[in-house]
């Protein structure tokens, strides 16, 4: 296999939206592209200023049942400028900008790869860290997630209730992957 | 050897069942299989909202005496869709679905084989971190755990007493497993 490009990509910062489910983020390998993407990190950071007693929310890792669709696609970061992404593969984001309105990825979630809790603030006290959340584990560095063409992976926020997803919560999802043929 | 299947797979939100134990994860090669499975990671995540000031439960893995039932069978996320599961691999939840109730699974724990503690509020001030916590070593990455045909792995919760596991504990299971032949 030959690795036709190396990409990171990073959300917009996305606040939380009063409901659940809540679609984050997608990495597609659409129809012809001529490449597998391998998916070798997946990771979620972040801060949530609001008070939460009741359990947190989940953010699930799942293969979607279909293509999604909506959002806004993001610039794919390159590890190598002599490497060229397919267009085919897109990443899509839940705002358009840091902190910006909803900007909403169409999805439905599939077989559940992980899932990961994040942090909560129970009160209002100290410090709060904001620490990276694996949304895939660390052995996908040797065994990656594979998508073949019209395959895609989706992290979403999955409350127990939508009030604990409140706009008082901010996220990013960060991603590493590979393109090979 | 063949890597057949890559598998991961994440329970449902199991609550604490206020019993001790309670079996709350299963990942089983049943007789007859024609794969070995290795498990290569296995984590527990958790939310508590309530105070605890006596000793946390354990969350002990083992082999189990004899092969589970009950409980709830989940779906095996696939890393790689071109590769099958062979169906004699059976992860079962505690659960149907997130925060539902007890689906109980019959096991009876063997050899211990680790144990972690994960967190618990001593008192409910202050920033709630919820990390992933091995439920077996890093090492497992690379000397994995084996499960011949008419083996199973189980986690449970231990808990001084039924009531340091109460409904207000939740908890997640993920693992990752490959099937070689």
């Amino acid at each position: 296999m030959a690795i036709t490009f190396q990409g990171m990509v990073s959300t917009f910062r996305i606040v939380g939206t009063g409901a659940t489910p809540h679609n984050l983020f997608t990495i597609e390998n659409q129809n012809g592209s001529g490449v597998s993407v391998y998916i070798r990190r997946l990771v979620i950071m972040m801060d949530k200023t609001g008070a939460l007693a009741t359990p947190s929310p989940l953010y699930r890792t799942s293969r979607p049942i279909l293509m999604p669709t909506g959002g806004t696609a993001l610039n794919k970061g390159n590890m190598d400028t002599a490497l060229t992404s397919s267009a085919q593969v897109v990443c899509r984001s839940a705002t358009a900008s840091d902190g910006g309105g909803a900007s909403a990825i169409t999805a439905t979630f599939g077989d559940v790869l992980w899932e990961t809790y994040g942090m909560r603030v129970h009160t209002q006290a100290g410090q709060v860290l904001g620490l990276e959340s694996l949304l895939i584990p660390t052995e996908t560095l040797t065994y990656p997630v594979k998508l073949l063409n019209n395959q895609a992976l989706l992290v979403q926020v999955l409350a127990p209730y939508a009030a604990a997803n409140p706009s008082t919560d901010h996220f990013v999802v960060n991603c590493y992957w590979t393109e090979e043929t | 050897m063949a890597v057949n299947f890559q598998g991961m797979v994440s329970t449902w939100r199991t609550l604490g069942s206020a019993a001790t134990p309670q079996n709350i994860f299963t990942i089983e090669n049943t007789s007859g299989s024609t794969q070995t499975v290795y498990v290569r990671r296995l984590v527990v995540l958790c939310d508590k909202t309530a105070v605890l000031t006596s000793v946390l439960p354990l969350y002990i893995v083992s082999r189990a005496t004899a092969i589970p039932t009950g409980g709830t069978a989940l779906n095996k996320g696939s890393l790689d869709t071109a590769q099958s599961s062979v169906a004699n691999v059976t992860c079962r939840a505690a659960t149907t679905a997130d925060g539902a109730a007890a689906s109980a699974i019959t096991a009876t724990a063997g050899d211990r084989m680790w144990s972690a503690y994960t967190m618990r509020l001593h008192t409910a001030v202050g920033q709630v971190l919820s990390p992933e916590f091995l439920a077996l070593p890093n090492l497992c990455q690379s000397y994995p755990v084996k499960l011949l045909a008419n083996q199973a792995l189980l986690v449970q919760i231990v808990a001084s007493a039924g009531s340091s596991n109460p409904a207000t504990d939740h908890l997640v299971v993920n693992c990752m497993w490959t099937e070689e032949a």
